[in-house]
């Protein structure tokens, strides 16, 4: 199987228990549906819900149509906000015991997946809201790039996340607020 | 900033630099004529962040346009965000890369 389970990068601490409830992946493949679903409903016989995001690509933008795409990411980073998303999510959430968060890289479809993000809790309301939680935070703070190839001579755009411009004025509120 | 004294035995001359790893990404790194890294020396003195995206807008003219605005590029040292705003300071081995508005999920 590709799945493979990602350590934090310098994170020697971080082989216990508590990482293997964790899947992060960002690489030019996704996990498959599968094995995030193996992943979230193992090991956790308390919990009765899983809850699974998948975000695929669009074929239009304004009416231009969509050839390409190609998703770039500062991976070292991205892999880490992952995990700071996966963990803060568990102390908002506290009956989640297990986390999916994974991006693709490189070349993708159009229509086909580019995210995966998910987790279990014992109930339906706290996974679903805890996915939610996830793709949020992911589209506000990981550093991944979308840049959309339109057919004809429309050229092609670099994307920008409305959460990204959001969650920055946020930072600069808490940050003002503790002060 | 301490004025240097005319007697001072050691020369301000004599500045040093420190090594900055620097990465790009996507306009950015366009922008920058298609490099994904670079390392840079910057001076020591006073070495940080807001000095650092001065140095590579001379550095990279097309850059600059998009580098010298903080609503367009933020600028992550060691892999962590510096918010809007703020300064940090840069010591030798750092890097830190330029963040154009992400667009991932």
């Amino acid at each position: 199987m590709a799945t493979k389970y990602l350590k934090m990068p310098n994170d020697e601490s971080s082989s216990s228990s508590s990482s293997s409830s964790i899947l992060i992946q960002v690489s030019e493949t996704l996990p498959s549906l599968e094995s995030v679903h193996d992943f979230l409903s193992s090991s956790s016989p308390g919990c009765g819900a899983v809850s699974v995001f998948v975000g695929i690509t669009r074929n239009n933008f304004e009416g231009k149509v969509v050839t390409n795409l190609e998703y770039e990411g500062y991976t070292p980073m991205a892999i880490r906000e992952l995990h700071a998303i996966c963990c803060d999510a568990r102390a908002m959430y506290p009956g989640v015991e297990r986390l999916v968060a994974a991006h693709l890289l490189g070349d993708c479809p159009v229509g086909g997946a580019s995210v995966v993000v998910g987790c279990n809790s014992p109930h339906r309301k706290e996974a679903m809201r805890c996915t939610e939680y996830l793709i949020d935070e992911l589209k506000a703070r990981v550093p991944i790039w979308k840049k959309e190839i339109y057919e004809g001579d429309e050229g092609s755009v670099w994307k920008e996340n409305l959460e990204w411009r959001e969650g920055r004025r946020r930072r600069v509120m808490a940050k003002e607020n503790h002060v | 900033m301490a004025q240097c004294k005319n007697d001072s035995p050691i020369s301000p001359l004599m500045s040093s630099t420190i090594p900055i790893r620097v990465l790009f990404f996507a306009s950015a790194r366009e922008a920058a004529g298609g490099i994904a890294s670079t390392s840079i020396e910057v001076e020591a003195e006073g070495a940080n962040t807001k000095a650092l995206r001065t140095t590579l807008a001379a550095l990279y003219p097309r850059l600059a346009s998009l580098v010298l605005d903080e609503e367009n590029v933020t600028l992550a040292l060691n892999e962590e965000y510096v918010p809007v705003g703020e300064v940090w300071t840069l010591n030798a081995g750092d890097t830190v890369a330029l963040i154009p508005p992400i667009s991932g999920g």
